[in-house]
């Protein structure tokens, strides 16, 4: 099995009063390439972290994560902690498309299009409602071409019309991206996921058949 | 290029001008303070000298005279605070993942950098236009030594940002020994001004004798006794050296 993204060993803990909360130990993983993997696990269980540490956005105590050579790898998605509030959302694709070393024009116009933000596209961003600063953010993350990626539920405050386009757009991208999705909605796991990971006492248990990782997870 | 630097160079790039956008964005009121704060430092400082009877030093004219102590202090100052603060303020870019932690602060470098170029520059042009300044003796040197008190504030604001990673007190502490520093560094007098008890503890700071240079730089007539631009150089050279092993050893410690 070719491994998409690899977990060697790893560690983390947070200090909690002094006491180290494990949310991965000593966990080793080979995520499967080809493949898109639901990750399930109680509230609290770390799945966030889990996502954040999978992104690179945050470091391991111990151990280390590797991702396929040439993979990129997207921010978790519907993420905005990047983007620059006093600016526009034009300006934020910009700077961000810089980074990437993107065509800026051709993610603004995907931007553009899919956000559907009107006039409001050349306002600064602290000016949106929450609805339109998680469609900027959806949209922003699918405008860019990645090989992977990682869905962390952050769309709960968009409205039902754009969750509906949303989806349909994932479906678009299922055709030549893997995901990495973390999810309370099982629909949503059964719909775009082919295995699972139940992640439970700081151990990430891998179920190839996306019923019996449900399952699991019900039993907790 | 190995792609490696490329990539990094294009993403320092890209923070810089991120950087300079969210400094200024819309808002002409921060470019017009970024000028104005200096300006105002200086005339003040100038102000108050004259009301003193102590005018420019050993023929300097006053306000080059404090224009000098207040721009490389600045320079130094700002780029520390801006470094200490960068990491806190930008932890969001870290999901973008080819950003890393010292993308952060050499983009930081390069925004502060411009920024302090940018307002020496100007205000030399104000100072020449309004006849109140003669002509830069070694305008070439000093710039040097600008850019030097640049790079000596980003070794220092990565130490401190480094270090507060474990001490987070150290931010607080850093505020105030910047402070100290503003007293202490020669934005208000000359070396020659102070009293020799109290000179001998001062020149242990070596933001003095990069103040001192710099007065000597712009007036060939005035050359600095004390001022030592070694002792200078040995600090940045410490501090950047210091600074780039700290933020490899405990970028581990960050909780974003």
């Amino acid at each position: 099995m070719t491994a998409l993204i690899t977990l060697n060993r790893v560690s983390k803990y947070y200090q909690v009063k002094g006491r180290k909360r494990y949310i991965l130990r000593d966990v080793s993983a080979k995520m499967p390439s080809g493949k898109s993997i639901g990750i399930l696990g109680r509230n609290g269980a770390g799945k966030s972290t889990t996502v954040r540490l999978i992104a690179r956005a945050e470091r391991p105590n111990k151990g280390s994560i590797t991702w396929a050579p040439g993979v990129e790898v997207s921010w978790p998605m519907g993420f905005g902690g990047g983007f620059l509030p006093h600016v526009s959302a034009r300006d934020n694709v910009q700077l961000v498309s810089r980074i990437y070393g993107r065509d800026w024009h051709a993610i603004f116009e995907r931007v553009e299009d899919f956000a559907e933000l009107g006039s409001y596209i050349d306002m600064p961003l602290e000016t949106y409602s929450s609805g339109m600063r998680s469609r900027f953010n959806f949209a922003m993350s699918v405008a860019m071409d990645f090989d992977c990626y990682l869905f962390d539920e952050l769309m709960s405050v968009a409205d039902v019309r754009f969750r509906q386009k949303a989806e349909e757009e994932i479906a678009r991208l299922a055709n030549r991206s893997t995901f990495v999705f973390v999810s309370h909605r099982m629909r949503t796991i059964q719909k775009f996921c082919q295995c699972v990971y139940v992640l439970n006492d700081a151990k990430l248990e891998y179920f190839e058949r996306v019923p019996d990782g449900i399952k699991r997870y019900e039993s907790l | 290029m190995t792609d490696a630097l490329a990539i990094q160079l294009r993403v320092v790039k890209g923070l810089a001008l991120r950087d300079l956008a969210g400094q200024f964005g819309k808002r002409g009121t921060g470019i017009v303070f970024t000028f104005v704060t200096p300006m105002m430092q200086s005339a003040i400082i100038a102000l108050m000298r004259l009301v003193a009877g102590a005018p420019g030093y050993g023929g300097m004219e006053i306000f080059p005279f404090t224009v000098c102590g207040v721009l490389y202090f600045r320079a130094f100052s700002l780029m520390n605070m801006a470094l200490v603060d960068s990491l806190n303020q930008n932890r969001g870019l870290l999901y973008f993942h080819h950003v890393t932690e010292l993308d952060i602060y050499l983009g930081k470098f390069v925004t502060q950098l411009t920024i302090n170029l940018t307002v020496a520059l100007v205000i030399y042009v104000a100072m020449r236009m309004a006849g109140v300044a003669p002509p830069a003796d070694e305008p070439f040197f000093l710039l040097l030594l600008l850019i030097a008190a640049n790079v000596f504030g980003f070794g220092f604001g990565l130490v401190i940002a480094s270090l507060s990673l474990i001490v987070p007190k150290l931010q607080s502490l850093n505020r105030i020994l910047n402070r100290i520093l503003y007293f202490t560094s020669g934005i208000f007098f000359a070396v020659p001004e102070v009293p020799p008890a109290i000179r001998e503890y001062l020149l242990y700071n070596p933001l003095l004798s990069m103040t001192e240079w710099s007065r000597s730089f712009y007036f060939l007539q005035y050359q600095t006794v004390y001022g030592n631009l070694y002792y200078f150089a040995e600090f940045l050279v410490v501090f950047v050296v210091l600074g780039l092993l700290l933020e490899r050893l405990l970028r581990d410690r960050l909780v974003r």
